[in-house]
């Protein structure tokens, strides 16, 4: 009974001290080989400030690289309650870095001298990117509609609600 | 030469083929661990740790093969146990062989005490590391590291304790009582 009790504490210890080696090794690598995964950003959420007349993004970088943005530009189309011209900036100079794993605001400036957002009017930004691991250059385009908080409010209940449903 | 010598040969060239290639992957793998920073941190910490363990390993080891030779109703050099008790001449003079393996077993003592307070000390450190208190990203992973490689070195000064202990507590059952 003794011996027995003996050579299972010795066997078990082993296999502890044995699988704590191995998933070390194997953690460092897997930690290693997690640090170099670069994500496109994920524009979560846009947002109209009328006093600055400019726009407010906030994006996020799910990967581990850090993300530089080199360039912004966007596109202006009038909404039926708008008197303002469609136009078109291209080439904003931007040197945002976004941290891994974390999220960023980059501000949209509109033109100068044209007249604040009415609702309809619709903006699609477009960012230019690049990070560490490669010289490519990579875009991701965002489409914001300026829409009345309330319509906003409905569309979330209405969404909500269909969700609900579809529950 | 006849069909067993031939066989007997090939057995043997087959057992010395198979060594050849267990220590050569073992070589290598060595090699591919230490290429990483946190191979060479396991090397550095079970080195350490063997340096720190000699004593007990070498102290342990001993004890259970002459326990064993005793269990065994083999002849045992009594001045060679009388030497490894550290004992003055006049103390173990009168005393019986169980007596002499008791106090050897208890002369080791002082180190295994040292050895795993040293062990825990790393422990400690360990764990402050992995709760970002000693900055885990930085020596955190090394720290893990050395801790893994002193306690493969722990693990074999447990065994070879346990085994002495068992093996005394035996003598004590079989010889003594």
């Amino acid at each position: 009974m003794k011996y027995f009790l003996v050579a299972t504490t010795i066997a078990l210890t082993g296999l502890f001290v044995g699988s704590g080696v191995g998933s070390y090794f194997t953690s460092s690598k897997l930690l290693k080989q997690f640090q170099n995964i670069p994500g496109s950003p994920i524009i979560l959420n846009a947002t109209y400030d009328k006093d600055e007349h400019l726009i407010t993004y906030t994006v996020s970088n799910p990967g581990t690289v850090p993300i530089t943005v080199i360039e912004k530009a966007f596109v202006f189309t009038p909404g039926k309650e708008s008197k303002e011209k469609e136009y078109v900036v291209s080439s904003i100079p931007a040197n945002i870095t976004i941290p891994p794993i974390s999220v960023a605001l980059i501000k949209l400036k509109l033109k100068e001298g044209t007249e604040s957002l009415k609702y309809g009017d619709l903006i699609v930004a477009t960012f230019t990117y690049k990070h560490s691991l490669s010289k490519d250059i990579y875009t991701v385009a965002h489409s914001f509609k300026y829409t009345s908080e309330k319509v906003e409010k409905a569309r979330g209940n209405e969404g909500k609600n269909k969700e609900g449903a579809s529950k | 030469m006849s069909v067993q010598g031939t066989i007997q040969w090939l057995l043997v060239i087959l057992l010395a083929s198979m060594l050849f290639l267990a220590f050569t992957g073992m070589f290598i793998s060595t090699l591919l661990i230490t290429f990483s920073a946190e191979g060479l941190a396991f090397l550095f910490g079970f080195l350490g740790a063997l340096v720190f363990a000699n004593k007990l390993l070498f102290g342990y080891g001993s004890f259970v093969i002459t326990a064993e030779a005793f269990l065994a109703n083999k002849e045992i050099d009594r001045r060679k146990l009388v030497k490894k008790t550290k004992e003055p001449e006049e103390r173990t003079q009168n005393l019986s062989i169980p007596s002499l393996l008791m106090l050897w077993l208890q002369s080791l003592d002082y180190y295994r005490y040292a050895y795993y307070g040293l062990f825990t000390l790393m422990l400690i450190l360990m764990l402050l590391s992995k709760f970002n208190l000693l900055g885990a990203l930085i020596i955190g992973n090394y720290l893990e590291g050395a801790f893994w490689g002193a306690s493969v070195v722990t693990f074999f000064v447990f065994a070879l304790e346990l085994t002495a202990k068992y093996l005394m507590d035996r003598i004590i059952e079989e010889v003594v009582l």
